[in-house]
């Protein structure tokens, strides 16, 4: 194991793990970055941190069961934000025999990504040895005894055990099998710090995993590994990997077209046990391979002989753009990789003619002329679908084959990773395929798929569901759309967002935190934008739903420059609350400051001056401290609201009377001139009369 | 029609009652001048005049009829200027009232409705100041 030291600093992760930055160890990860790592509890220092790639999280399914309950976040130290995952409880441990994951999470002062982001890290043991990649450079080919003592025999044990956990490696290859040292039983490397299958070279996989896009692979099944081990067997058997050199697409083709042990083992001189396993190891029926448990006992594994159809060669090729197809398989293969082109050949009807003609098999002619001439199996009026015709089409002629939308391939358990690696960036064309993957979820495509081989029922063709993930696609606003689908489908990807800074979050408790620490490091303290697109997709992910609505809110309100009525400030306020509730409930008082301008506005809803500076100054106290909770029940305190909104309609009433008082007053002045007038008068005659009464009544008494 | 019957009743008071009409026509001289100076509808200044006279005449002519209604104590009496001062100046009050009580009571009016407008001006500094519907 050689080491490199640098000038990098250091991290704690899950409060225990300290990556040392400054000591890499090339070769000791399958290829993957890794620096060594301390256990500060136990001072054990025989580990290893394993960077993750920004957009290929780990597997989280594999890393709970191996490491147990999810513990440790927030903040650590002095502003590092770490997360991660302790080796004890609720999992079943760690498995002999492989590298198991003791706990995952970021540390700000450790090495960062290479995309200069804090990166996410995978803290497992060093391996015991070199890698047997670096082995083969010396010693070169084994022995047959050595191969099954301590190659065959100790990694089917732990598939074995891996497999009774429901677990698989993936990244069985020379790069990731050590051994301590010659002689020893070798160890399985760390598979965890990615999607399954990611690095793996064409020729170590199935070629239907191999044609699958890196992050469209899945999980699949143990028998898978059992063909990778039965690769790495057969290349130890040889002294070099076979068909090195190659394009993957030309060793996919080759394996396609005669089947993986011919194409791989060719014409080699090899001792008849390790033929016959490798011959089953290799089967291209994942059901005819031997399980891990008989593979731990080689000669009873090679007794074990399935009898496989061979692959019916056509009389003549039949030419497909460069290719030369010359049966069903390197067909389907050929159709998947030029969907277009596909499209036209299977609805000019010269696939079915072909496999009429050339091939002899009326039956799966007929097939295919049924899925060009009703793509729809159901009942119905839909118009014909190119992708859906090419999907149906290549499950029709290999039902082994992956599900091939618009050139993309991939097994659906794989849709998580594979949405995270378009939406990084890491495809051909990323919009096209996002957009493709898109329409996969919003279509039936998946679920005709399934239906297009019934009889394959293997792990591989678990997937989440469309149902499940159309909700969140449509989902209104921020809360929904593929970002949302690709963080859901991802418990572990790291959010992008631009305004965490580069912190790494990846779990719903890191999310206040990370915004804290960013808060806190604002030159303009007051800013409107908290939560921004990105972010609103991992909260609706990581929330489940609770916070759509709002979110719904604030991706309307994007399109707006101002705010002047809060609500933006607003609804930002009861997302964070939400994270503050759920969370450590640390006090934020940065976040709460950068809140505090645009929240302010939301108390327009207080008309009354002296009732809405008391609930400012309340609302500044509360921001001081740090209570969000607290600032958003200041401005949602809805009797407050009620009693404020009904005294301000009083108000405006009698503002109304006033100023209608006022103008009656300066009205009708004429009129009320000439009442008085007349009043007067009047006034005048009475008293003129009351004097000529008194008079006569004066005299009459007199 | 308005003028007739007044013309008519004097008429027939001088053909019927001569010393009377003297009496009264010297003591309601005022009003007859009130008269042509009232041209608001209904004479209510003249009415007032009129009723201040009358006030004044009744006595003088109770005199007069209880000297016998005759043509020289009618004279003396229209010429007494006590009598007629008497008379024509509680004419003059009528005039003067009807002309001035008009006048205070719009003061007064006035008086009143400059205070409403101050304390309603008032309240609604008031509540402005307080509330803000902005």
């Amino acid at each position: 194991m050689s080491e490199q030291r640098d000038s990098a600093g250091s991290g704690l992760i899950a409060e225990t793990y300290l990556v040392d930055g400054g000591l890499r160890l090339p070769g000791e990860a399958g290829g993957m970055p890794a620096f060594a790592a301390i256990d500060q509890r136990k001072g054990q220092r025989d580990l290893m941190a394993v960077q993750v790639a920004p957009d290929a999280p780990p597997r989280m399914a594999a890393i709970s069961s191996m490491t147990g309950s999810v513990i440790g976040t927030g903040v650590i130290g002095s502003g590092m934000i770490g997360s991660g995952m302790i080796g004890s409880g609720m999992g079943g441990g760690a498995i002999d025999g492989v590298l198991s994951p003791l706990a995952h999470g970021s540390a700000a002062a450790a090495p960062p990504g290479p995309d200069g982001r804090a990166a996410l890290y995978v803290i497992c043991p060093r391996p015991s040895g070199p890698a047997l990649s670096a082995l083969q450079a010396g010693p070169g080919i084994w022995s047959e005894a050595a191969l099954l003592q301590n190659l065959v025999r100790p990694a089917a044990l732990t598939l074995a055990r891996l497999e009774e956990r429901g677990l698989t490696h993936r990244s069985i290859r020379p790069n990731n099998l050590y051994q301590p040292h010659p002689g020893a039983p070798v160890q399985l490397g760390c598979a965890w710090a990615g999607p399954p299958a990611l690095l793996q070279p064409a020729v170590f996989e199935p070629p239907y995993s191999a044609m699958c896009h890196p992050a469209g692979r899945g999980d699949g099944s143990i028998a898978d590994d059992v063909y990778a081990l039965g690769v790495v067997l057969l290349s130890l058997a040889l002294g070099q990997v076979p068909l090195a050199g190659l394009e993957p697409d030309d060793v996919i083709r080759r394996k396609l077209e005669l089947g993986s042990f011919v194409a791989l083992a060719g014409s080699a001189r090899l001792s008849p046990t390790i033929a016959d396993l490798v011959r089953g190891m290799l089967a291209e029926e994942p059901s005819h391979r031997p399980v891990p448990r008989l593979l731990a006992d080689p000669l009873a594994a090679r007794a074990r002989r399935v009898a496989a159809r061979p692959q019916t060669r056509a009389q003549s090729a039949l030419a497909f753009g460069s290719a030369q197809v010359w049966n069903a398989r390197s067909l389907a293969l050929a159709l998947s990789r030029d969907p277009e082109g596909a499209a036209h050949l299977l609805r000019g009807f010269a696939v079915d003619l072909w496999l009429r003609r050339a091939l002899g098999d009326p039956v799966l002619a007929g097939r295919v002329e049924a899925v060009v001439r009703d793509p729809d199996p159901e009942p119905g009026t839909r118009p014909v679908d190119p992708p859906t015709i090419v999907m149906r089409a290549v499950s029709v002629l290999d039902p082994l084959a992956p599900l091939v939308w618009r050139g993309l391939a991939l097994f659906p358990d794989a849709l998580g990773p594979l949405l995270a690696a378009v939406s990084g960036g890491q495809a051909s064309r990323p919009q096209a395929g996002m957009d493709g993957i898109v329409e996969l979820i919003e279509g039936d495509a998946l679920d005709l798929w399934t239906r297009a081989r019934p009889e394959r029922g293997d792990p591989a063709t678990a997937w989440p569901g469309t149902v499940e993930l159309r909700v969140p696609l449509r989902a209104a606003g921020w809360a929904g759309g593929p970002a949302r689908v690709t963080y859901a489908l991802n418990p572990l990807l790291p959010c992008r967002s631009a305004l965490l800074a580069g912190i790494c979050v990846v779990r719903l408790a890191d999310v206040l935190p990370a915004l804290e620490r960013v808060a806190a490091g604002l030159a303009d303290p007051r800013t409107d934008m908290l939560i921004d697109a990105e972010l609103g997709a991992f909260l609706a992910a990581r929330l489940s739903g609770r916070a759509d609505a709002d979110l719904a809110i604030l991706a309307h309100l994007d399109q707006q420059a101002d705010d002047p009525r809060g609500e933006r400030g607003l609804a930002q306020l009861r997302v964070l609350t939400l994270l503050q509730g759920r969370g450590t409930a640390q006090p934020a008082p940065a976040l709460a400051q950068a809140a505090l301008r645009s929240v302010t506005r939301a108390l327009a809803a207080w008309h009354h001056r002296g009732q809405r500076a008391a609930r400012e100054a309340a609302l500044r106290q509360a921001a001081e401290a740090g209570q969000l909770s607290d600032m958003l029940a200041l401005i949602e305190d809805v009797p407050a609201r009620k009693s404020a909104a009904s005294a301000a309609a009083a108000a405006s009433a009698e503002l109304r009377r006033i100023a209608a008082d006022l103008a009656s007053l300066d009205a009708d002045t004429g009129l009320r001139d000439a009442t008085i007038r007349v009043s007067g008068e009047e006034i005048a005659k009475a008293a003129g009369l009351v004097v000529l009464v008194c008079t006569v009544v004066a005299k009459v008494l007199s | 029609m308005g003028g007739v019957l007044p013309v008519l009743a004097l008429l027939a008071l001088v053909i019927f009652a001569a010393p009377s009409a003297v009496v009264i026509v010297i003591l309601l001289l005022p009003t007859a001048l009130a008269r042509a100076g009232d041209s608001s509808p209904g004479h209510p200044l003249t009415q007032a005049v009129l009723l201040f006279g009358s006030a004044g005449a009744v006595p003088c002519l109770d005199q007069l009829w209880h000297l016998g209604n005759r043509l020289p104590e009618a004279i003396a009496l229209a010429t007494d200027m006590h009598t007629v001062a008497l008379c024509w100046a509680l004419q003059a009050a009528g005039w003067l009232l009807g002309q001035t009580i008009p006048i205070a009571i719009a003061a007064i009016t006035r008086g009143e409705i400059a205070r409403q407008r101050a304390t309603l001006e008032q309240r609604r500094a008031t509540l402005e100041a307080e509330w803000d519907w902005h």
